[in-house]
């Protein structure tokens, strides 16, 4: 494993909850400008896996390095991005703005007020949501509050990416969006992406590498790998094979 | 009108509370926008419990009650957040726990110094007519203090207000703008005691905040409007209570929350700030 091409390494990451294993012994990495699925049934502990390695959740033991420093001495926060399913204690009558929430995303950036400006106004556009910026955060749909947080996550022109099922609340047309954003991202801006998801069509069309998480690592590798392995059939289902691996038909 | 307005500043006791008053409303005000929308509403109102004993320490052994209820209050509400985390207890019970705490000590403490019992009953009930000049100075220094700190900090406390797990992961330390927020509370809560009282201090915190939830279109701008809306309150509170001989800290309450009702028909008409 060389730490210093990897975006990201985790090295027998454990964690438990009143003395029963959530995680067990998880190592892997992740390259440079890879695109990983990160996938496995309800309960397998993704989302656990994502907060542990941000140090959202204590982890029992194991360590994760970011663009090669180790996490405990990483203070380059700017460099990730991070889109969680949902936020806790979301208050829809929060009297914040768009514009606002976005420039959170460059708190520690230390730019000056141009800039800051500017960095915010792109990253609305990328995401096409430049109309909404004055409007309140409880005043937007579900699609678009999605949007202002993805905005957020990349104002700061993240190198890593990392989103935990971030469309469950979308409707199938701006799911398809938020994908393709995802996508030009990864394509154009060469950021490492590490996305959660159930949606395996999605993870079919644009996922380089993937990771199959039972509380354990079930599998990790490279797309093509995954789709050649003998297990598909049992992780997904009788046709997934056909859906998964579509684009490599 | 005018007349009465200049009769009014006319005695220096009352520039003395205005001028003390206004300042305390403003940090109260700032800090409630944050406090109520991180649903910590009550942490006012325990504090404000706390400093009964902390005021009881002050009158017992002699010294100014301010100066002594501000390093209690201060370390109450640092022992709130050590207890919520510790104790895996929710933050409304572990404000409980102090609150009730301090209100027993100070209960206690008052019984053994039976003659400072009148005393008491001015920090319980507040008198902004009854600020003294060094009281006044004091207010207007730990406001400005606070008032700036706020200023300074209040993007990292848009953040942790808004998502703490985003700000966590975006470089904010959440558990040191978690301490600053509660002690700057107890600073501003100690300093509302001696003008709306013990029992209402939490008032001056949460309704201008949650009036100006109602009005405000931004973060800053809500705790501008919560500000203009404490301040407001403080100078007609204060005209109502030398004019109607009511006391000064339930007239200002009052005037609080005829605001509040206020900001619905506003709000319905589109008046948003």
């Amino acid at each position: 494993m060389d730490i210093q091409n990897s975006a990201i390494d985790v090295k027998g990451l454990t964690v438990s909850y009143n003395n029963r294993l959530a995680l067990e012994d998880i190592s892997f990495s992740v390259d440079k400008g890879a695109y990983l699925g990160l996938v496995g049934p309800n309960g397998s502990g993704k989302s656990t896996l994502i907060k542990a390695m941000l140090g959202l959740k204590q982890s029992s033991s194991g360590e994760v390095f970011f663009l090669g420093q180790r996490r405990a001495d990483f203070r380059e926060w700017p460099r990730i991005g991070y889109l969680p399913q949902k936020i806790s204690h979301f208050n829809p009558y929060f009297p914040a703005t768009v514009r606002e929430i976005v420039a959170l995303g460059l708190l520690s950036r230390k730019m000056v007020s141009g800039a800051e400006d500017k960095a915010v106004e792109d990253a609305l556009a990328m995401l096409d949501i430049d109309g909404i910026k004055d409007k309140l955060i409880g005043e937007l749909s579900g699609g678009q509050l999605q949007r202002v947080l993805l905005a957020r996550a990349i104002a700061g022109n993240p190198e890593i990416l990392l989103l935990d099922e971030p469309t469950t609340a979308l409707d199938p047309e701006t799911r398809e969006r938020f994908y393709a954003t995802l996508e030009a991202l990864n394509r154009d801006m060469k950021t490492t992406v590490v996305l959660v998801t159930h949606d395996i069509g999605t993870i079919g069309k644009y996922a380089s590498q993937m990771l199959y998480l039972d509380k354990k690592v079930v599998f990790h590798g490279g797309f093509n790998d995954f789709c050649g392995s003998g297990d598909m059939k049992k992780y997904f289902g009788e046709y997934s094979q056909h859906v998964i691996c579509h684009r490599h038909d | 009108m005018i007349e009465m307005m200049q009769e009014l500043l006319g005695y220096s006791f009352v520039w003395r509370g205005l001028i003390a008053g206004c300042c305390v409303a403003i940090i109260c005000s700032m800090l409630g926008v944050v406090l109520v929308l991180r649903r910590l509403s009550l942490i006012g109102d325990g504090l404000a419990h706390v400093s009964f004993f902390g005021v009881a320490v002050g009158l017992l052994i002699r010294a100014a009650p301010v100066f002594v209820a501000i390093p209690v209050v201060m370390a109450s509400s640092l022992g709130i957040l050590k207890l919520a985390q510790r104790a895996r207890l929710y933050g409304d019970a572990a404000i409980g726990m102090v609150s009730a705490a301090g209100v027993a000590g100070g209960v206690i403490l008052a019984s053994y110094g039976g003659g400072f019992n009148i005393d008491i009953f001015s920090y319980l009930f507040g008198n902004i007519l009854a600020i003294s000049a060094a009281e006044m100075y004091l207010s207007a220094a730990l406001s400005a203090a606070v008032a700036g700190i706020m200023m300074y900090c209040h993007r990292p406390l848009l953040s942790v207000s808004f998502d703490e797990e985003f700000a966590s992961v975006s470089g904010v330390n959440t558990g040191n703008i978690n301490a600053l927020l509660a002690l700057l509370t107890s600073v501003a809560v100690v300093l509302t005691i001696k003008i709306v009282g013990m029992l209402l201090t939490s008032a001056l915190v949460v309704i201008p905040a949650v009036t100006a939830i109602q009005l405000g279109r931004g973060f800053r701008v809500t705790m501008a409007v919560a500000a203009v809306l404490a301040v407001g309150s403080v100078i007609a509170g204060m005209v109502l209570s030398f004019y109607g001989n009511i006391p000064s800290g339930a007239a200002i309450v009052l005037v609080n929350i005829t605001f509040f009702f206020l900001s619905f028909p506003l709000k319905r008409f589109g008046a948003q700030l």
